[in-house]
Formats: structure tokens, C-alpha cells, sequence
């Protein structure tokens, strides 16, 4: 078992062209939508270590519980590029209804994909790419979210300013939650028993209380708040306001006084992710083409690294591979 | 038989709209369009810096009818060349920074097929004179995959470019004092 390990690993480190793997625990994901490049970059020296082409117009990421798999929705064909992490490839692309947009990878596997003109999310088999039940939720299925412990499956409806929370068990919608207007992202709060909505067109992010699944509170952020992330012990919430080209801080900013705070980015600042420990931020901007990487201990842009362009999704990996 | 033609149409109607089901896609466009004018700064600004004054500098804008001031919030209605309405809502505006950025809040495909956009414009200082920027995030008027060629991507850029350029033109000829 030793020696065939050590082969993989070998294989692993040749097929990437190097010395040394380029794809450890918490490389950084970036998806460029205009050049239709999966691009991996090495938080450890903030430089690029893999550019991997895809399909036409990649436009939403995730990353599966167990970090070796991406996955990535391609709208405007109707299709889902599966990649092997490890080894840096298009595993398979599977065909999904419609214009899928929205993604999420439950711990065991499934694979759940919104489509952006049906209305639907669906349950997709990964291995055959077979639909296996859909559930229809409100009009413009943007992101989706799914609990760690799989109970819950949040979409979020932008056309109709709400949230769909769906029991992934039985794949119907539990309840609706109205937010404002045009929810585009979400996130989960990594403790647990909340969420957070970005409600792009009203400029404002909505919490909700996922025990009691009841919208908590909404607070006014920058222009048109498309990307959402929290930091590790969920205290705080970032939110990239494209129109506004800011990064907000709801919270306690880590380091810095309480309160809140605009941290200006590049233009057009789309998906946003943080590394483990919840010291930088990394966000895509989709109209310079390029990544801020902000450092939360100051609270400052510390670099800001090209990458190919009409960047969008952000995602860290988290599984241990290649080393 | 009129009935049933009524019925149709309206039939054509039901499904037309649905077709056209978000006014807002997946994909999203980029239009960036910049011009450098012989004027200072603070006097391309003052041709621009008025919301409602769209159509006093843009061309391909007949008419502008605007609401708000320049607060976050406003709207305005402008009527294009060829006849058709579009409402816009101002997000940001900056009079020191010399910008403001505005979004589509109700679109109008038949005239202009872009289903969304947000757009800001900025005047910055270029050696003796100026340099504005305009750059907008859109998406095209059918967002549905496999759209008409009228309704696909490359007609909203084509749509979005030809504004954009046309509005830059007769901002510089004016602040040149050319028109």
C-alpha cells in the first residue's frame, strides 16, 4: 500500500509538471468566466501554480465537502465540468437542465445544481449526470448552500427576492423567506444555525436564523453586493459590493475596531473567499481581471495578482492531497 | 375565428414572456469605453454631473426626464433615438471623485436588448485635459441559452458599445465646446 501510494504521489507531482504539487491543502481556486480558465493559486507565495482550461463560460464554482473534487457550471450550455483535483483535470462534464448557475456537493456525493431559467434546483447523480429529482423554488436560481450535516439546502431566488430552504431528504421546499431585493449570494456561517444573504439590487445583507428558519435582520451594505464569506469563528461577514468596488465588513473585523468597514478592491469584485485561519481574504474582480487578497489583520489590500479574465468564483480547497 | 386568433396572440404573448423569464442572466458582459478630451476635469464634470441631464450630452438620448436629484436613489426615464424608454436608478455619486454609476431598473428589449445593467462613469485627469471612463456590467435581452441572434450576447455588447461611444463623442464635442 506504501509503494502504490508513493507511486500516486509520484504521478501526481510529474503529471503537474513540477517538483512539488502545486495543489496542497488551501490552494485557492479563481474562476474566470471570460477565458474560461480554472486557475490555482499557491496563498503560501500568492502566485499561480495552474491554469486548467475548460468549456465555454464557466460561471460558478464549488468545491466538494472532501476537497478533491470542483465542480464547475457552464450556463449558457447547459453543462457541469467535474475536476479532479489531485490531478489537475476535466474528470467528465456532465449535461445539466437548462442554464445551470448555482452548486452545491453534499458530504456523500450528491450533487445539487440550480437552473437559472426553469426555476428549479436539481439533484444530479455524478456518475451518469442523470437528474434524480428537481424541486421547483422561486424564479432565477442564483447560489445555493447545503448545510454540513446535509439537512438543509438553501437557494436563493433572485427574481422573486427570496430564499428557498429545501429538505434535501424528502427534495421538497420546507418554507420560503422573502429578503429584499435581488438575493444573488450566500453563505454559511462555518459555527453553524445561520446564513447570510446578499441582496444585490437592494444593496443590503440579510441574516437568517437557520434553527428557527426566519430572516433576522437586514443591514445596508455597498452598491450592488454580489460575493459573501465569513470568517472562521463567524463572527464576521464579508460582502463584495461590485457596483461599489469595496469589500464590506459586518462585524468585528478581526484586529481592527469594532464596526464596520469598506476596504476598496478592484473593479467589479465578485466572489470572495478566506484562507483557514481567516487572516486574508481572496476576491475576484471581475472587471479588472484580477485578485485582491486583503489582509484582515490590518485591514488592508495587502497585493493585488492578474489573472485571465472576467475572474468570478473564489473557493479554497480543503482536502490534504499531493504531499 | 377572431376569438381564436385573440387567443393565439395571446397564447404567443403568455409564451414570449416566459421565454424571457429573468431580467437578468448568468453570464455577464463587460463594456468599457473611454475617450480623452481637451478639457479640464472640472469642466467635462460640470457637462455630465447633472443625473438628468443625459440627454443634454448624449446623443443617442433624445430625451431625459429625471427624478431624485442627484442622491442615491434617483431615477431617470430617457427616451432613445429610436423612440423606445428605458428607466435608470442612480447607486453612487461622487462629485470630488468626479463619477457616478447608475443601474438599468426597467429594461426595454425591443429598443436596447440588454435585460440588466449597472454602468459607472468617471471623469479623471489626462495630462492637460481629461480622460472618462465608462464601464458597465450587462446581460443579453434573452437569457435563455441558444437566444435569437437579436437577442444574444454579441447584439448587447454591439448595443452597449454603440451607446457608450456615441455618449462619449458628444460629451467631448460639447466640453471641447465643438456642438
Amino acid at each position: 500500500m506504501r509503494t502504490l501510494a508513493g507511486f500516486i504521489f509520484a504521478a501526481v507531482c510529474l503529471s503537474l509538471g513540477g517538483g512539488a504539487a502545486p495543489l496542497q491543502a488551501g490552494t485557492v481556486l479563481v474562476l474566470s468566466q471570460t477565458a474560461a480558465q480554472l486557475v490555482a493559486i499557491d496563498p503560501e507565495t500568492d502566485t499561480i501554480r495552474g491554469v486548467l482550461q475548460l468549456d465555454t463560460s464557466p460561471a460558478n464554482l464549488a468545491v466538494s465537502p472532501d476537497g478533491q473534487r470542483a465542480f464547475v457550471a457552464h450556463a449558457d450550455i447547459g453543462r457541469i465540468s467535474i475536476i479532479d483535483l489531485p490531478s489537475w483535470t476535466v474528470a467528465v462534464a456532465i449535461p445539466a437542465p437548462g442554464s445551470p448557475f448555482g452548486l452545491a456537493v453534499s458530504q456523500s456525493g450528491k450533487l445539487y445544481a440550480g437552473d437559472w431559467n426553469s426555476d428549479q434546483v436539481h439533484e444530479i447523480d455524478t456518475a451518469t449526470g442523470r437528474v434524480l429529482r428537481s424541486a421547483v423554488i422561486g424564479k432565477a436560481p442564483a447560489h445555493l448552500a447545503l448545510t454540513p450535516d446535509g439537512q438543509l439546502l438553501i437557494a436563493v431566488a433572485r427574481e422573486t427576492n427570496a430564499v428557498s430552504i429545501i429538505d434535501p431528504a424528502s427534495f421538497t421546499v420546507k418554507t420560503t423567506l422573502a429578503v429584499e431585493r435581488a438575493p444573488f449570494a450566500i453563505a454559511l456561517n462555518p459555527r453553524g444555525g445561520s446564513a447570510v444573504v446578499a441582496n444585490a439590487q437592494a444593496g443590503s445583507a440579510s441574516t437568517i436564523d437557520l434553527g428557527k428558519l426566519t430572516v433576522t435582520a437586514s443591514v445596508p451594505v455597498g452598491a450592488m453586493p454580489y460575493g459573501v464569506a465569513y470568517s472562521g469563528d463567524g463572527a464576521t461577514v464579508l460582502i463584495t459590493n461590485q457596483q461599489s468596488g469595496t469589500v464590506s465588513i459586518l462585524g468585528r473585523p478581526m484586529g481592527s475596531p469594532a464596526g464596520r468597514a469598506a476596504i476598496k478592491v478592484g473593479s467589479y469584485p465578485e466572489g470572495i473567499a478566506l484562507n483557514s485561519d481567516s487572516t486574508r481574504a481572496y476576491v475576484a474582480n471581475w472587471f479588472s481581471d484580477d485578485v485582491s487578497i486583503i489582509d484582515l489583520t490590518s485591514g488592508k489590500e495587502a497585493a493585488r495578482l492578474k489573472v485571465p479574465g472576467g475572474p468570478r468564483g473564489v473557493a479554497f480547497t480543503t482536502g490534504s492531497f499531493g504531499r | 375565428m377572431t376569438l381564436t386568433k385573440q387567443a393565439l396572440l395571446l397564447l404567443a404573448g403568455l409564451m414570449f414572456g416566459a421565454g424571457m423569464a429573468a431580467a437578468h442572466g448568468p453570464t455577464p458582459q463587460k463594456g468599457e469605453e473611454k475617450i480623452i478630451i481637451a478639457a479640464p476635469p472640472d469642466k467635462v464634470w460640470a457637462v455630465i454631473k447633472e443625473f438628468g441631464s443625459f440627454a443634454e450630452w448624449n446623443p443617442a438620448v433624445t430625451k431625459c426626464v429625471a427624478e431624485g436629484g442627484n442622491a442615491a436613489g434617483a431615477t431617470r426615464v430617457i427616451t432613445l433615438k429610436n423612440g423606445g424608454e428605458l428607466t435608470e436608478g442612480l447607486d453612487e455619486y461622487d462629485d470630488k471623485a468626479k463619477m457616478y454609476a447608475y443601474r438599468l431598473s426597467k429594461e426595454n428589449i425591443e429598443v436596447f436588448p440588454v435585460s440588466f445593467y449597472s454602468a459607472t462613469i468617471t471623469v479623471k485627469p489626462a495630462g492637460d485635459g481629461s480622460e472618462v471612463e465608462w464601464v458597465g456590467r450587462f446581460y443579453r435581452a434573452d437569457t435563455n441559452n441558444e437566444p435569437p441572434e437579436n437577442f444574444n450576447d454579441a447584439a448587447a455588447v454591439k448595443a452597449m458599445q454603440d451607446f457608450m461611444k456615441a455618449g462619449l463623442e458628444g460629451l467631448k464635442a460639447k466640453a471641447e465646446g465643438k456642438s
